[in-house]
């Protein structure tokens, strides 16, 4: 790199001086009292709480419509179905 | 007491802090006050922004020196906390203004003739757009070589990258002013020959 090139980034690039008032900005940020700032946390809580209160409700009533289901009288669940239930010596299961 | 504090050596400095004393705390702050606040200035280019900065890096100093354990030099340590302070108002902000306050005032000598004030004028112009417009890494390396005088290794510990990595980004900003200022350095050289 040229040497002047060097010169000019020392020169635009030193240091300086902090200002007088830095310590008094830091003193005032360290010895801030800790707040709490609840906004976000208040504007969803009830948000939140009213979501999962709707679908719990929905929840509970589509649970109440559901009947539970009887077996239909038209299927016939004897042994008939020599499929099933014969032996292998052609005896019927009992 | 101030005075008595300041004579302390940096590590029993250092010790005291972490045991909460509030004027070691001081003492400290005035020994890498100028350093924290240079870096902040010269990688944001704005005196408010590079207060803003020095103020968290000094507020996450305090509150975190229990936690220095000396594995490395504590002006590494420091340095450290700027950088990410500088990236992290980089992110926030993104308002980041030209790099040199008053450059103007310094370029200017009483002596100087109408057409080498134009030159500097020039000169910096250019080397302030140059390196407004260079990624935070490369910015921050410069700011690092120039402004505090640090060695490459120094700047590798401190950005967490190798000596070679260092060498390639400041490579290739020199490389970038030097095609940007070829012009004005050959019309500089003619001149005064």
């Amino acid at each position: 790199m040229p040497d002047y090139l060097e010169r000019e980034l020392e020169r635009h690039l030193a240091p300086v001086r902090a200002p007088e008032t830095l310590w008094k900005k830091i003193d005032q940020k360290r010895h801030a009292p800790v707040t709490w700032n609840p906004g976000r946390r208040l504007i969803f809580s009830p948000a939140l709480a009213l979501i999962v209160l709707t679908v719990a409700a929905g929840a509970a009533w589509r649970a109440r419509d559901i009947t539970p289901v009887a077996p239909s009288a038209s299927v016939k669940t004897t042994d008939s179905c020599p499929m099933c239930h014969a032996t292998s010596s052609g005896q019927r299961i009992p | 007491m101030l005075t008595a504090v300041l004579e302390e050596t940096g590590e029993e400095l250092i010790e005291s802090c972490r045991r909460g004393d509030p004027e070691a705390f001081r003492a400290l702050f005035e020994m890498y006050k100028d350093r924290v606040y240079s870096v902040a200035l010269r990688y944001s280019g704005d005196a408010t922004l590079a207060q803003d900065i020095a103020q968290e890096t000094f507020v996450k100093l305090f509150s975190t020196i229990g936690s220095f354990r000396g594995d490395s030099r504590f002006e590494s340590w420091l340095y450290r906390l700027v950088v990410n302070s500088c990236f992290d108002h980089k992110r926030r902000t993104h308002r980041l203004m030209p790099l040199f306050d008053g450059l103007r005032s310094v370029l200017r000598t009483p002596s100087a003739s109408a057409l080498d004030e134009m030159l500097r004028n020039e000169t910096s112009v250019q080397l302030k757009s140059v390196i407004a417009s260079l990624p935070p890494d490369q910015r921050m390396v410069i700011v690092l070589r120039y402004t505090q005088g640090l060695s490459y290794d120094e700047i590798a510990e401190i950005m967490g990258c190798s000596a070679g990595t260092v060498g390639s980004r400041l490579n290739r900003v020199h490389k970038l002013l030097e095609t940007r200022l070829a012009r004005l350095a050959g019309t500089k050289g003619t001149h005064h020959a």
